[in-house]
């Protein structure tokens, strides 16, 4: 063969081994492998609640003093839900004392204790006092330890101690004070509805108002010294009854109007940094969320959609603002800046969605539906967002009014199980509840959380 | 034809055209033609040859190589099954403690489920002629009547609900059957899909029935391992993250376990193990994920 045949030959042959490798790596890019790595990859998810066993040991000190203070501990901590508490009868007999040293970590070890309370009471110089120390057994470390005197006048020393010391202890364990000195407002009456304020757990329920009407949509200023609420009282000269917005003071009990227009002045909600509320105002026709300025007494609207926006809630944040409008038809939840601008909606499936409230800690928003199939209301969260639609009760009775504990765990809300509606309470992932208010009261609705006191 | 000036002329066409085509110049004319021949040739070989070589041999190569050659499954499995499903139908159904509580290896749609339908039906009045052939008078008549039509519309509701849950057994039964796959009872330890015509090699590529095995598994050992991974209520909305790789024999028996991933707190770490550990003893995996679990392992990801 000839010279040029060479190299053609030459040519020839290098382009066929170019396009053996092409298509050869051609066909092994498109088998590639699903995952790069071959093992199994397996992502367990969120976790399950661990509810932590803790043995709460009896407070040592003599009289009613005592047993309070170790009756109100042991219920605070068992209210938060996060716990297992340690019977009694299966504690060692001989406890020690309280300080590192004078006692045994084995004994709770062998139990699967994580952590142990040891507590005492004492007069010191005329003047109550508690002492209370947190162990964690794993580590065998004290974790909290201090002493609580009392300040101030109470006619039970031993419960506030308590709960000073509780709220350090969840402290300790989760980060964040404990919620054991905040209050619930609510409304309640049957054919008469008074605003009554009560403690966290259904304690000390004190009636704030006396209007002889109905008072409704109780909710808390951020410093917990003022509320806000609705009272149907004379409006004008022809004595026809008109729901008003008022503010109260809870250090002087004076109150003061704050908008009594014709028509809607109702749930008021204040706003977390800045002195001004958002209410629902219907002088203009349709009741739309209004802004109040509280210093400059100036009110502008931030709805203006002309069908019904109510129940205004503001985000931790005070950046934006929940509430309900039926623009679409049905009632559902929208969301906007403070402004009123860029309104987003958040549900679209259930026929009325109200209420809402958002968390204090601004990841969720928790809201009454009313369900396809009957009339009943039930308790969903929602992202602020609009992703995650979670039901959190699935009961053929209602339950309405969601409100959220400050510290975002829990959540109070008003249900009517009873055949009354009651103010109960439940954590914020839908798991035990607790009955807080009497029947005797009536009943009881629009349950408002304080911000912690 | 015998015209002598016709015949001139045509002798004369006749010498022109017999007059030979001037011939090429030179010998390299002759050569150009064919060098420009075989480079057409040369051209149109390699040409055919390429597109066979891509289609026909390449295709044997890969296949002699263990390389897979279904583009098919990169389009149709993995795209797909990675789409999301939205639904708008209505408000969920089942509350959050009730969906973290779901085992959906254990049976979910129980014998009693579908007795007590069946017996409702049995129970139900008789249709509405039987009823209107007893009555006496006008007014028992309209009463029977209403009865009826309500009994009626009570009726096509249970009915209704009966379909359904039928056919949410129905799926429920499938799933069931599938699980006992898993679980090896349909034979000896076979775990194999009864769906699987090709038996796929023990390779390390996941493609075609390994998938639809993988899948099921996964879903399996996840759920298995929902039940134990649990944290103090403080910790849960940490962003703590932990992984550990755990190989297991056929059997389902823990070969190894070790941490790859810590998460840098210790009570996290804890309460990860204390899940892997009161998750034993595993399922057993299928016979098509053996030797890869084995080998490889199964990588946890607390909680991804």
């Amino acid at each position: 063969m000839g010279v040029s045949t060479m190299k053609q030959f030459f040519i020839l042959s290098s382009l066929g081994l170019a396009l053996l490798g092409a298509s050869a790596a051609w066909s092994q890019e498109a088998a590639a492998p699903v995952s790069d790595a071959s093992r199994i990859y397996i992502p367990v998810g969120d976790p399950n609640l661990k509810k932590v066993l803790i043995a709460i040991e009896p407070t040592t000190g003599a009289g009613a003093f005592a047993n309070s203070f170790y009756a109100t501990i042991t219920g605070d901590l068992e209210f938060t839900d996060l716990f297992e508490l340690l019977p009694p009868s299966k504690m060692p007999v001989s406890k020690g004392g309280l300080v590192a040293g004078s006692f045994r970590f084995e004994p709770y070890r062998a139990m699967g204790v994580e952590f142990l309370i040891k507590s005492a009471v004492s007069m010191k110089e005329g003047r109550p006092q508690a002492e209370l120390r947190l162990y964690d057994i794993a580590k065998g470390v004290q974790i909290l330890g201090r002493l609580y005197p009392l300040v101030g006048k109470v006619s039970d020393p031993g419960r506030e101690l308590a709960h000073y010391s509780g709220n350090d202890v969840i402290e300790s364990l989760t980060g964040e004070p404990g919620i054991f000195r905040t209050r619930l407002l609510m409304s309640c009456g049957l054919k008469k509805k008074e605003i009554y304020v009560m403690d966290f757990d259904g304690d000390n329920i004190t009636q704030l108002t006396r209007d002889g009407n109905f008072a409704l949509s109780p909710s808390w200023a951020p410093d917990g010294k003022r509320l806000l609420f609705t009272s149907y009282r004379e409006w004008g000269t022809k004595g026809a009854l008109n729901p008003n917005l008022y503010l109260y003071d809870m250090t002087t009990h004076q109150r003061s109007v704050l908008s009594a227009a014709k028509g809607l002045n109702t749930g008021g909600s204040f706003h977390p940094i800045d002195n001004k509320i958002a209410y629902t105002f219907s002088q203009n026709g349709k009741p739309e969320i209004y802004i109040l300025d509280l210093v400059s007494k100036v009110r502008y609207p931030i709805t203006k959609t002309l069908f019904f926006s109510v129940e205004p809630d503001w985000s931790p944040d005070g950046r934006q603002i929940v509430f309900s409008s039926s623009k679409t038809g049905r009632p559902h939840i929208w969301v906007a800046n403070a402004d009123g601008s860029n309104a987003k909606r958040l549900t679209f499936a259930g026929q009325y969605n109200s209420s809402p409230n958002w968390s204090p800690k601004g990841d969720k928003i928790v809201f009454s539906g009313q369900e396809n199939q009957g009339n009943n209301f039930n308790i969903f969260l929602v992202d602020p967002s609009g992703s995650n639609l979670v039901r959190l009760t699935s009961d053929s009775h209602s339950n309405e009014n969601p409100t959220f504990s400050p510290d975002g765990r829990f959540l109070a809300y008003s249900s009517n199980e009873s055949g009354v509606y009651q103010i109960k309470v439940t954590t914020a992932r839908g798991g035990r509840t607790k009955t807080l208010s009497p029947r005797s009261l009536g009943p009881c609705k629009q349950p408002a959380w304080s911000p912690r006191l | 034809m015998t015209d002598p000036i016709f015949f001139e002329h045509f002798r004369e066409l006749a010498k022109q055209r017999r007059a030979p085509v001037a011939p090429p110049s030179s010998g390299g004319v002759i050569k150009k033609q064919e060098g420009f021949f075989r480079r057409s040739l040369s051209l149109s070989l390699i040409a055919h040859g390429s597109f066979l070589f891509v289609f026909f041999v390449a295709p044997m190569v890969a296949n002699l190589l263990g390389i897979s050659t279904d583009y098919s499954d990169k389009f149709t499995k993995k795209e797909f099954k990675n789409a999301i499903r939205v639904d708008l139908v209505g408000l969920p159904e089942l509350t959050l403690q009730e969906l973290q509580n779901i085992d959906p290896t254990e049976e979910m749609g129980n014998a009693p489920k579908v007795e007590e339908p069946a017996a409702k039906e049995d129970v139900v009045v008789p249709p509405p002629s039987e009823t209107a052939m007893k009555i006496q008078s006008k007014e028992d008549d309209i009463k029977a009547l209403s009865k009826a039509e309500t009994q009626k519309k009570v009726d096509e509701a249970q009915k209704k609900r009966l379909a359904d849950l039928r056919a949410s057994l129905r799926v429920e039964q499938r799933r069931k059957e599938l699980l006992k796959e898993l679980k090896g009872e349909a034979g000896e330890g076979q775990g194999r899909m009864p769906l699987a015509g090709n038996i796929v090699s023990q390779g390390y590529s996941v493609t075609g029935d390994v998938a639809d095995d993988m899948d099921i598994f996964q879903g399996h050992l996840k759920a298995h391992l929902r039940k134990t991974w649990s944290l103090p209520g403080w910790m849960q909305a940490s962003n703590l993250s932990a992984r550990v790789l755990v190989k297991l024999a056929p059997t389902g028996k823990v070969l190894s376990q070790e941490f790859i991933k810590k998460s840098g707190n210790e009570e996290f770490d804890r309460y990860v193990s204390q899940a892997l550990k009161e998750a034993e003893p595993y399922p057993a995996p299928p016979l098509s994920l053996q030797r890869l679990i084995m080998e490889q392992g199964i990588e946890w990801g607390f909680p991804q």
